[in-house]
């Protein structure tokens, strides 16, 4: 996986947060009635998810029925009520939702409401007979009946259907409608239950993003470490190898035939080469820890502090670098002086006796400017476009063309923490062009 | 070195954890003709104990090791530059840490000098060339009557 810069990741979890409160608002809202739908994003885009397609046949019926219809919480917390029970305590519909249900039941009924309310698994379904209290103070005699919703979540719900008693005509049709009403907010009671358990979905992928996120951080981290543990401690019996072997052949070279010489000589070039390889695992595992701030940086300035190092090389190739009119773009100036003289440097060096032509060249879309550096040098064959950015891979043997094979490892990771990408167009024989975007969205800091 | 500018030889304590290192520096000092007295302390613990011993010669030179065992080279480089009686003792941090924070804070607990230990023999042996040149021959120390 491609490391994440701090700054990403910090985004990402910002992002995750604020993802993750929307998530509970929402589903504060469907609990208190507020709102009738939620809109999830998922795979294929946004989904809307709808009380009112799942349960809108049982809404009409209850907010129309004759009978007061309630949810309330355990603790008598009143989170839904039809228009018909607002009524009958001559109250407004948005004063009633929020209050609790004892406050509209006489003080003579509170002892009945307390068992009707109980939280008891053996019983769901109760019913009595209580006094309820108006606003305006009137009494009206009304039969009460609660049935436990069973939630998922922390606390159960209570449906509860109060029937006026004082319209004794209605008495008949008493069991038949309280019946189909604990049938609809059950129903209801499921479709919340199903949006729930969607909004828990998302909290646990989001739990486990943002856990990964994590573990990304710290393995990057360790990663960073160990590349630059490893250097150092590697050093140490490098040294050890590369200078008793030469001190070997100091002391005791008269003493020693040819073929001991040779050995000597392989001994230490090995370890020399095994040096490099150890700097060059160093600066790669340093443009990951490399945190200085972003800067504006004259890309222009950039090449000729390139020139000025790859001064021998330029003039010993008698290398011809053309370059257009560069940007002053904002990055990492240290960094990106290492990417282009990577890639300069390879342009010079992958030649066969020709003198090596340079061309740099720069394009901007909305988001990048998009580098390319052109060269006339030995081409890569295609089947080899990715291994090259891969550390220490190399095409060609070490007599040929020293190395260690870092350098394109180095320039991806410098472009990935620039927000861009690097790729190569080649054929054999037919010079290289290689390119290499810089996000030009990226700010001072 | 001629002979007959001979300086008088100075004292090295060397703080070294790796047997072939101090190997390696001994046998390049007797190479290149060094004349001096060289102590090996092993680690930071046993330097500074050698430092602190009143019966024992202080040091004109400290050659010190960052990677060490028990306590670590800058550690050993701050007590020592904390302690009076040794903070005038040029301490040359010889070390296979390239690394720049390693460098800034040694300079910053008053180190005298930072040398890394190269690879290659010829180049290890430029920078004992160097140093005792510098360090051995130019380099004016206070009289060891001097309090």
């Amino acid at each position: 996986m491609k490391p994440k810069t701090q700054e990403q990741l910090l985004l990402e979890l910002e992002d995750l947060r604020a993802r993750l409160d929307e998530a509970e608002d929402t589903l504060r809202a469907i609990r208190s009635g507020e709102v009738d739908a939620l809109v999830v994003s998922g795979v294929g885009g946004e989904q809307v998810y709808t009380l009112k397609g799942a349960d809108h046949s049982y809404r009409v019926l209850i907010e129309d029925m004759n009978e007061g219809a309630l949810m309330t919480t355990s603790d008598g917390v009143i989170l839904y009520s039809n228009r018909c029970f607002a009524e009958m305590i001559k109250t407004p519909l948005e004063r009633v939702v929020g209050s609790m249900i004892s406050t509209w039941i006489v003080p003579d009924s509170q002892d009945i409401l307390q068992v009707l309310l109980l939280q008891d698994d053996t019983e769901t379904r109760r019913h009595g007979q209580i006094t309820l209290l108006a606003s305006d103070g009137a009494l009206v005699p009304g039969h009460l009946s609660t049935n436990i919703l069973q939630m998922e979540e922390t606390r159960d719900l209570f449906g509860l259907v109060v029937t006026d008693l004082s319209q004794s005509q209605r008495n008949m049709a008493l069991a038949v409608s309280e019946k189909l009403a604990q049938q609809s907010l059950a129903a209801s009671s499921q479709s919340r239950r199903a949006l729930l358990s969607v909004i828990e979905d998302q909290k646990r992928a989001e739990d486990e993003l943002r856990n990964l996120a994590a573990d990304l951080k710290r393995s990057n981290t360790e990663l960073e470490q160990f590349a630059y543990v490893a250097s150092h401690d590697l050093q140490e019996p490098l040294r050890m190898i590369s200078s008793y072997t030469t001190l070997l052949e100091k002391r005791y070279k008269d003493k020693l035939d040819q073929d001991a010489n040779d050995f000597i000589g392989i001994v230490v070039d090995g370890a020399n080469r095994m040096q490099k390889m150890i700097n060059a695992l160093l600066v790669y595992s340093r443009t990951t820890r490399d945190h200085s701030p972003l800067q504006r940086v004259d890309c222009n300035a950039v090449i000729e502090d390139v020139k000025r190092n790859l001064q021998l090389s330029i003039q010993e190739s008698g290398a011809i670098i053309q370059a257009d009119p560069l940007p002053t773009i904002v990055g990492y100036p240290v960094l990106l002086l290492g990417l282009f003289q990577n890639v300069m440097s390879n342009s010079i060096k992958f030649q066969q006796g020709t003198k090596p032509l340079v061309a740099i060249t720069v394009q901007k879309n909305n988001t990048h400017w998009i580098f390319s550096v052109k060269d006339n040098g030995i081409g890569i064959d295609p089947q080899y476009f990715d291994t090259i950015f891969i550390i220490f891979q190399r095409l060609h043997p070490i007599d040929e063309f020293p190395g260690t094979g870092i350098g394109l490892s180095i320039c991806k990771n410098i472009v990935e923490r620039h927000g861009g990408t690097i790729w190569v167009e080649s054929e054999p024989h037919n010079g290289t062009t290689l390119y290499f975007t810089i996000s030009s969205q990226l700010k001072e800091q | 070195m001629d002979s007959s500018l001979q300086v008088q030889p100075i004292t090295i304590l060397l703080v070294e954890d790796n047997p072939g290192d101090v190997r390696l520096i001994k046998e390049v000092f007797k190479d290149e003709k060094v004349m001096n007295t060289l102590i090996v302390a092993k680690d930071g613990i046993e330097a500074l104990a050698i430092l602190k011993d009143p019966s024992k010669v202080i040091p004109d030179l400290i050659l010190l090791d960052l990677n060490l065992p028990r306590k670590k080279g800058l550690v050993v480089l701050g007590e020592i530059k904390n302690d009076p009686s040794l903070k005038r003792i040029p301490v040359v941090v010889l070390t296979t840490s390239s690394a720049e924070e390693d460098i800034l804070k040694s300079y910053n607990s008053y180190a005298s000098a930072y040398l890394t230990k190269p690879v290659e023999l010829d180049e290890f042996i430029a920078v004992i060339q160097k140093l005792e040149s510098f360090w051995l021959s130019v380099v004016k120390y206070p009289s060891k009557d001097t309090p």
